[in-house]
């Protein structure tokens, strides 16, 4: 390493030992860096104790992170962040203790904080300090960086972070919602409000959910500092931000968002009827809530048909006997894993007994006679196989992904009659018109 | 995440003027792709048409089943043997002419260099009905054409790539199978596509005049006659399936069994360690003792 790019090391050593000789400290990072090949985290730590110093002050390279990289499970991160927003409040049983909490900005994206013991904390918004000894946690389902009493500031030059007082929100559209996404502007119709109590860490906390809608889907949503919302009612919220639940992307808004009223927007029952989707969007963001597909079924996957389940805990067994419970006496039940592929993707589509009923003409009493006729319970599944492999289908439900791959559990599959004439008819009209 | 393959919807015109034969990543075992001119990477395929020709070149033990499946624009060649055993079956029970619907895998046979013989390994075969596969072809034509578009877009754009083709709307998926056809094959003659899409769609509309809807062929592959061997892969994963049954206390296969085993399926001790030792360098088995394999 350049001698230039050492410098800053060597200070940082300095404010820990106070009163060395910089150049002299300088010269042995040096040596022990470039001629020893010692990283550098370490050559700091050892100078700092060979002079006796304490090696926890140390602000290191690796512990230095940008927002961007907080997942929410840091013990110990420095930050260097401008203040985007800040305010007191008061906690505890009496509400008698002072905290401070806001928004901390750098160029990579904003994040919430909150300073535990904040005597002597004095920093405005727009200011640009460097945190050492922070750690991050998850709070309502989003990374906060925490200032405890381990953790020192700094006040900085606000220019040696150059960037905008604060990120640029992103108005978005639902199927736009992505996991991880920041100061998030989405404006939609509530169609469904409840209020439930979710119990944290810290005790029960009572939270509002429900599903948004707006013109490209619907999406789940989490009020954790209970704004006022009403099934209905018709919203444009302001610094959301999204988090996934096995790839389904979930809109969340607490404290720090706006929610104001918003009546532009068409009524409800034109909003919750979903257009189709592409697979290959589903893919990409993961999962979709209460979403329509439309695609062939391409393969009727094993475990498809008349099943055993067992009777505590529903799992699928073989011969009576549960992983779980091992012998028990089985109950027969009838459904369908099927991969449906739209030629821009595929996903396993699950199907319980009612929808198999609808859409292959089995049901569970058949079923069974079938099997017990042939000696063999896999007569279903080629019973199905014959029935609906090259089909065309629309499913809807919720689709989700997890390190298989993305499977959807149908609330409604429908074998799809199309006018294939006209399609080409129009087709052959587009293409000649276009000569 | 695993991704499964999405199944290409393409005409056999387009699949047999491929000269591209990709794989992914240098990776063992990663899947490989048959390019097309016009942006379809294809590993899985999913095709309708007439069933003209079925027959068994292998013999009654060890069927190996050919068939030709015609769509309005040539003819895709499908084999099924051992491996492929509903397929195969399949096959063998169908009566000629017939509509049916395959899905199967992109296969590439290229004995000498340059030529290649194009097929498909079939998964599924089902007998469909005439409204099946003109649904197929309304489908495909629309895939065809979005990819011509997207081939038409990165002649456009002054760098191309596939961030360029993802901005301006397209999938990840063709625009990544654009991208890689345009590197190989320049900008292909897009009008010969498209005469060959409007033809096969005005074809299949009922009392239209038969003169003016010659589809031109645009196939590159040649027929295909020479008999297939199963390739390394196809044996590699046989063994590994025997390999897995003649384990029966888990210790592992004892040799002995896996030699008596594999001569069945035509294979010789030499192969067979052959086999053994590519599947030891992949790290697909172990030797738990001595004389016994195991999967892991």
């Amino acid at each position: 390493m350049k001698k230039e790019q050492l410098a800053p090391m060597a200070k940082e050593i300095n404010r820990v030992l106070k009163d060395k000789n910089e150049e002299d400290i300088l010269q042995e990072l040096e040596t022990l860096v470039n001629e020893y090949g010692v990283n550098v985290d370490d050559a700091m730590r050892s100078i700092v104790r060979k002079f006796g110093g304490n090696v926890g002050q140390l602000s290191l390279q690796g512990g230095r992170m940008t927002i961007a990289e907080i997942t929410g499970s840091e013990q110990s991160l420095d930050l260097l962040a401008r203040i985007v927003y800040i305010s007191k409040r008061m906690i505890g049983k009496d509400g008698d203790r002072e905290i401070v909490g806001g928004i901390l900005g750098d160029d990579t994206g904003t994040i919430p904080f909150t300073v535990w013991e904040p005597e002597g904390f004095d920093l405005e918004k727009g200011e640009v300090l460097l945190i050492r000894d922070a750690y991050a946690k998850e709070w309502n389902d989003e990374a906060q960086v925490n200032l405890g009493n381990r953790a020192t500031w700094e006040r900085k030059n606000p220019t040696e972070l150059p960037m905008p007082e604060r990120m640029p929100a992103q108005e978005v559209k639902v199927t736009d919602l992505k996991e991880g996404m920041r100061s998030v502007i989405i404006t939609g119709r509530l169609v469904d409000v409840e209020q439930r109590t979710i119990n944290l860490e810290a005790g029960p906390k009572t939270v509002i959910s429900g599903v948004l809608a707006d013109e490209t889907g619907k999406v789940q949503f989490t009020d954790w500092s209970e704004h006022e919302l009403q099934t209905g009612m018709g919203v444009r919220i302001e610094n959301a931000y999204v988090r996934a639940w096995r790839g389904i992307p979930q809109l969340n808004f607490g404290e720090y968002a706006t929610v104001v009223t918003d009546d532009g927007l068409p009524p409800v029952t034109d909003l919750v009827n979903s257009e189709p989707r592409p697979i290959s969007d589903l893919e990409s963001s993961g999962g979709g809530f209460d979403i329509v597909i439309r695609g062939t079924v391409l393969e009727i996957k094993r475990g498809s048909g008349l099943i055993q389940r067992c009777p505590e805990c529903h799992r699928m067994v073989q011969k009576n006997e549960c992983m779980v419970h091992g012998k028990v006496e089985a109950n027969y039940d009838l459904r369908i894993k099927a991969v449906v592929d739209d030629g821009t993707g595929a996903m396993t589509v699950i199907m319980g007994q009612d929808i198999t009923k609808q859409l292959a003409g089995i049901d569970l009493a058949r079923a069974q006679e079938m099997a017990q006729e042939a000696m063999d319970m896999e007569v279903d599944q080629e019973f199905i196989e014959e029935r609906l492999i090259a089909r065309p289908v629309e499913v809807q439900g919720n689709a989700s992904s997890d390190e298989y791959g993305m499977m959807l559990i149908a609330s409604r599959t429908e074998l799809m009659s199309r006018d294939t004439m006209a399609g080409i008819e129009a087709l052959v009209a587009k293409l000649e018109g276009s000569v | 995440m695993i991704r499964r393959e999405v199944a290409w919807r393409v005409f056999a015109g387009e699949f047999n003027a491929s000269t591209l034969h990709v794989k992914d990543s240098e990776e063992e075992r990663s899947p490989s792709y048959v390019v097309t001119p016009i942006g379809a990477m294809i590993n899985r395929m999913f095709v309708v048409g007439v069933l003209t020709e079925n027959e068994n070149i292998g013999t009654d033990n060890e069927p190996m089943w050919r068939g030709r499946i015609s769509d309005p624009t040539g003819t895709f060649y499908i084999s099924a043997g051992k491996y492929q055993p509903e397929a195969a079956s399949m096959l063998s029970r169908l009566k000629v002419p017939a509509f049916v619907a395959v899905i199967g895998k992109s296969r590439v046979y290229s004995p000498e260099g340059g030529k290649m013989y194009l097929s498909i390994r079939p998964e599924t075969i089902v007998e469909v009905d005439a409204g099946i596969r003109d649904l197929w072809i309304l489908d495909t034509a629309k895939a065809t054409l979005l990819r011509m578009e997207a081939m038409k877009a990165a002649t456009t754009i002054e760098e191309p790539s596939e961030n360029a083709l993802v901005e301006q709307g397209y999938s990840p998926t063709v625009a990544h199978g654009v991208m890689r056809s345009y590197q190989f094959y320049g900008m292909t003659d897009l009008d010969k596509y498209r005469s060959m899409v409007l033809a096969t769609l005005k074809r299949t509309l009922p009392n239209t005049d038969e003169e003016d809807h010659y589809v031109p062929n645009l196939s590159a592959a040649e027929e295909i006659d020479i008999e297939e061997r199963p390739d390394d892969m196809d044996q590699e994963d046989s063994v590994l399936d025997v390999i897995e049954e003649l384990d029966l206390d888990g210790r592992g296969a004892p040799l002995d069994d896996l030699i008596s085993a594999t001569s069945r399926m035509e294979m010789d001790r030499t192969r067979l360690e052959e086999v053994i030792n590519s599947l030891l360098d992949k790290g697909l088995i172990y030797e738990p003792v001595l004389g016994k394999m195991k999967r892991i």
